[in-house]
């Protein structure tokens, strides 16, 4: 394997490739950085460009783009609240507190170094085991799912802050809108009303556009006019060392859990945020202290999310199955270069698998490099104006909601959706809430009712299974645990307050 | 925060009883009740109507006194922008991107306050134009086209 | 003398309108396409009906002489693509890629439109379903796996690549010809389901032998059976379903087409470069790279198999109602 590193290594030491793969971050940034476009989306608009490439430059730009546009999406989480990609909506949370109190340098540096870290752990793990990660990803099937996606729900006591009935309240009507559509199960139409826009369901992307960028835009015209106006602090780019301490750790652990989801076909980095930042809570020493903008809750998402990259990596290369939506598209450039994603691949073109495996780890360098050199542009974009910057971020909006699918209903879906968060915020309905509700819902229903058709009714086998057994467990706990505290801390303050 | 919770308590309620009401037209599966389509939607409905009740009452007894700040004299440029948003959505599909953009960032960014004329002529075409290429021409995404283009 | 040469004055003018009328509309007919034609793709970029598009597109570009823009338009399984190509100007400037979800779809009120609001230019692509088993599975033949279907009723887990997509009124159309019921396990596409079978959790599944091939030349799955009316050139030892005894051939298939008012001129423009595309060896390749079969129809062989196929899947979708 060396060998083949070291083979790797050279291939990608010339500039055509070096040079490919720069822009592919520098692009991958750029998509992520604005809110509309998406990793995805960004794989998919430059796909056809690589039509023409040689197979090394092509997937190596695309993979640039790929983890460019995970890390970028953190950018416009931490400076506008916006999460550019839904992998950074958990980095919006205590992103863009950080950014409140004028730390959004810090921000930005803690997130490109744990954006590195995940990134670079999870190539590693793929380079070095990925058959026996694709067994792990393979024992997955209905009842995994469900608990998987049962834990993922369970966050959302955990991310509600304060507000943990209110952040119930919201989870349940985000499951409730993520019925709408076609059953996966019967095909019969649920809510659709016979609008052929609605047979999928609402495209999640715009409702997560609209609920965050736009409701945050409108919530800062007030702002405008009560002229208030932050100085962001620029004293250092590289991070302390004190916050090194904190995030280093967290990141690698965020990280191996980011590899871990991604590795499971279906499950990508929007899931794997959460659940780092939700493990980060749960591990830290002071968790009330996250929502607030502390660095171990930029950390986690950020290298979960891009640790999710390399997972996903992991099914795709040896069996052939993409991981997550963007590596579904990566299927598409590979086969389009002739290449068969599969056990195969590693057998009959094993030299450019390890030059991707090299270049992988590369863009991450890449992405590193170009993220510090960033911030101070980064930070510049939030002393634009309001008045100019605001309206600028509505029509981007706009233009990636339709971007998704060329459909302008999307775009209806995303306004609605945005007046919808905007009446949220002010009733302090958290938001997080509903994105996972939107993205897991449809899955934890799904891979219920399969279950039952795959067991013959038998429910018990969510039980005796020992991942989803597992899973099912840890989902209680952290469901109940916030809820328990606040009932406690409620007491408490009634106790007091009698006193 | 009062009213507030107790009205969008009243609303969720609301739906529930609909989202409840639509699926008994929904069919149940030959395979048990669990695997129909009508037993998602149904539990979540109770449970979104229980949720609600909870915090109509909590709200009852509660003394926050907080307002939401839905009716702030602040939020009616909230409002007003929604509404040239509407309008700019509309304008797309009629005149297309090349044109309604500039005209909405025109109004937008003259309503939020800058007054220098020329400078918001100026600004409103280059970031048009701006977008136009970074995503039609750079990024192959197709924008809105409307009637006339 | 005066009133003749006046006569020979009128007439000699209308001649030359008449001629430079005629030079005009000739020219213009000449001209198609004097313009960019757009080519819609009802799925997502990276699938299999994009890559084919963008091969055929980039293979034609010669022979049209302009661009051709490919544009994905996705959502409701290819009806929202499918629909905007079916009410575009019929004028040969927008191009849709059409798949065999035009006859699934419409038999379950799911796409406002049928075959029929098209004009098909050519079939490109065609793959029958294969019915696909883990290599270490008890059955080595179609009749095997079939009798122990037949003795288990409910029993054979089938995965599908989603509830009413073609992979799953396969598996139906298998069902009625082999007179067996399968448990149909669905799954959010082809890839989940392979990914299931090799878990081990479902017996079986019924996707095309492009979406297996990786795997069944690793060795870890085998094709029991195709769906076809002839044996596969990328797996010529499996027999098809008809060798067996069973009557099924279907599967997915993917053409080009336009709106249905389309006039004849235009259509032979496009006839002519897609036909010539379809040989080039830039595409040829591509396609077998791929793993793709080219299976090429002229309009009327085309226009034959939607009629039939829409009287076929009317009958199948009633019956997994």
């Amino acid at each position: 394997m060396l060998e083949l590193l070291g083979h790797g290594l050279a291939a990608v030491m010339n500039f055509e490739i070096l040079f490919m793969i720069a822009c592919g971050v520098a692009a991958g940034i750029a998509i992520g950085a604005l809110p509309g476009l998406t990793a995805t989306m960004g794989v998919a608009l430059l796909l056809p460009l690589t039509f023409g490439m040689d197979a090394e430059s092509g997937i190596l730009l695309l993979l640039g783009i790929y983890a460019g546009a995970i890390y970028g999406g953190s950018i416009s989480a931490i400076l506008l609240k916006t999460p550019g990609t839904p992998a950074a909506a958990a980095t919006a949370i205590d992103g863009f507190e950080m950014s409140k109190r004028g730390e959004a340098g810090r921000a930005l540096g803690i997130s490109a170094v744990s954006s590195y870290i995940g990134g670079t752990l999870s190539v590693i793990l793929l380079i070095l085991i990925s058959p026996q990660l694709a067994k792990i990803g393979l024992k997955f099937s209905a009842p995994e799912y469900f608990a998987l996606a049962m834990f993922g729900l369970s966050i959302i006591s955990s991310v509600s802050g304060k507000h943990v009935l209110k952040g119930i309240m919201a989870g349940v009507i985000g499951l409730l809108v993520s019925t709408v559509g076609i059953d996966i199960v019967t095909g019969y139409q649920r809510f659709t009303f016979g609008n052929m826009n609605l047979f999928n369901g609402f495209s999640f992307i715009p409702v997560m556009i609209g609920l965050f960028a736009l409701s945050q835009s409108f919530i800062s015209l007030e702002d405008m006019m009560k002229k208030v106006s932050i100085k962001q602090s620029l004293h250092r780019i590289l991070p302390t060392w004190e916050d090194m301490k904190k995030v280093i750790p967290t990141a690698l652990r965020s990280g191996l859990i980011g590899t871990f989801i991604g590795i499971i076909p279906g499950a990508g980095g929007d899931i794997g945020a959460f659940v780092a930042y939700n493990e980060a809570k749960r591990f830290s020493k002071h968790p009330e202290k996250f929502g607030t903008g502390i660095p171990e809750a930029i950390a986690a998402p950020e290298a979960a999310n891009n640790g999710v990259t390399g997972g996903a990596m992991v099914p795709l290369l040896t069996l052939g199955i993409p991981g997550d939506a963007t590596t579904a598209i990566m299927l598409g450039a590979l086969i389009m270069q002739g290449l068969q994603p599969g056990p195969l691949l590693f057998r009959d073109h094993a030299p450019l698998v390890y030059t991707i495996f090299v270049g992988f780890l590369i863009a991450n360098f890449f992405m590193l490099i170009l993220g510090f050199v960033g911030i101070k542009w980064f930070t510049k974009i939030i002393t634009i104006p309001a008045y100019i910057l605001t309206p600028v971020i509505f029509v981007l909006c706009i233009v990636g909601s339709y971007a998704i699918n060329n459909n302008f209903f999307d775009v209806i879906v995303m306004f609605v959706s945005g007046i919808i968060g905007y009446v949220m915020q002010k009733l302090e309905f958290p938001a997080s809430p509903i994105v996972l509700a939107l993205i897991l819902g449809p899955m934890a229903e799904r891979e219920l009712r399969k279950s039952l058709m795959m067991s013959d009714g038998e429910i018990s086998v969510l039980f005796t299974r020992p991942i989803s057994a597992v899973l099912l467990s840890i989902a209680v706990i952290t469901f109940f645990m916030p809820i328990i505290k606040k009932t406690i801390t409620n007491i408490r303050q009634q106790r007091e307050g009698q006193k | 925060m009062k009213k507030g919770n107790m009205i969008i308590s009243i609303i969720l309620i609301l739906i529930g009883i609909f989202v409840l009401f639509e699926i008994s037209s929904f069919p149940s599966y030959e395979g048990g009740t669990i695997t129909g389509p009508d037993f998602f939607p149904r539990i979540l409905a109770l449970t979104i109507i229980g949720l609600s009740l909870i915090l109509f009452i909590s709200t009852f007894i509660s003394k926050d006194e907080s307002k939401t700040g839905l009716f702030d004299i602040y939020a009616i440029k909230a409002y007003i922008t929604m509404v040239s948003i509407l309008a700019y959505m509309v304008a797309l599909n009629i005149i297309g991107f090349i044109f309604a953009t500039p005209l909405f960032l025109f109004g937008l960014v003259r309503f939020y306050g800058m007054k220098h004329y020329p400078k918001l002529v100026l600004v409103s075409i280059v970031i048009t134009g701006i977008i136009y290429s970074v995503f039609k021409l750079l990024l192959a995404v197709p924008l809105p086209t409307g009637i006339i283009g | 003398m005066k009133r003749l040469t006046k006569r020979l004055g009128s007439v000699v003018l209308i001649v030359a309108m008449v001629t430079i009328m005629l030079a005009g509309c000739a020219k213009e007919e000449a001209k198609f396409p004097n313009g960019p034609i757009t080519m819609i793709v009802p799925f997502s970029a990276g699938g299999g009906t994009d890559i084919v598009t963008r091969a055929v597109a980039d293979a034609a570009k010669n022979s049209l002489e302009q661009p051709l823009v490919v544009v994905n338009k996705t959502g409701a399984g290819g009806a929202v693509g499918m629909g905007e190509g079916a009410n575009a100007k019929p004028d040969g400037y927008t191009v849709t890629t059409i798949c065999v979800e035009l006859t699934t779809l419409p038999p379950q009120d799911l796409a406002p439109f049928t075959s029929d609001d098209f004009r098909p230019i050519m079939q490109i692509n065609a793959e029958p379903a294969a019915i696909t088993v883990a290599a270490d599975a008890p059955w080595d033949t179609v009749e095997e796996f079939l009798a122990y279907a037949k003795e288990n009723p409910g029993k054979v887990q089938i995965g599908n690549s989603g509830v009413g997509a073609i992979w799953h009124l396969a598996a139906v159309a298998i069902e009625k010809a082999a007179d067996v019921k399968f448990n149909h396990i669905p799954y959010e596409g082809a890839a989940p389901a392979v990914a299931a079978i090799l878990g081990g959790h479902i017996e079986a599944v019924t996707v095309s032998p492009a979406e297996v091939a990786s795997q069944v030349e690793a060795g870890q799955l085998k094709i029991l059976g195709v769906a076809d009316n002839e044996r596969l050139n990328s797996f010529p030892d499996v027999p098809t379903l008809k060798e067996s005894g069973y009557d099924v051939a279907i599967g997915t298939w993917r053409g080009l087409a336009v709106p249905k008012d389309t006039p004849d001129d235009v259509m032979n423009v496009l006839k002519e470069a897609f036909g010539q595309a379809v040989k080039e060896e830039s595409f040829t390749s591509f396609m077998a790279n791929s793993g793709l079969t080219i299976a090429i129809l002229d309009e009327a062989q085309y226009r034959e198999k939607m009629n039939s196929e829409n009287k076929f899947f009317k009958d199948l979708v009633a019956d997994i109602k």
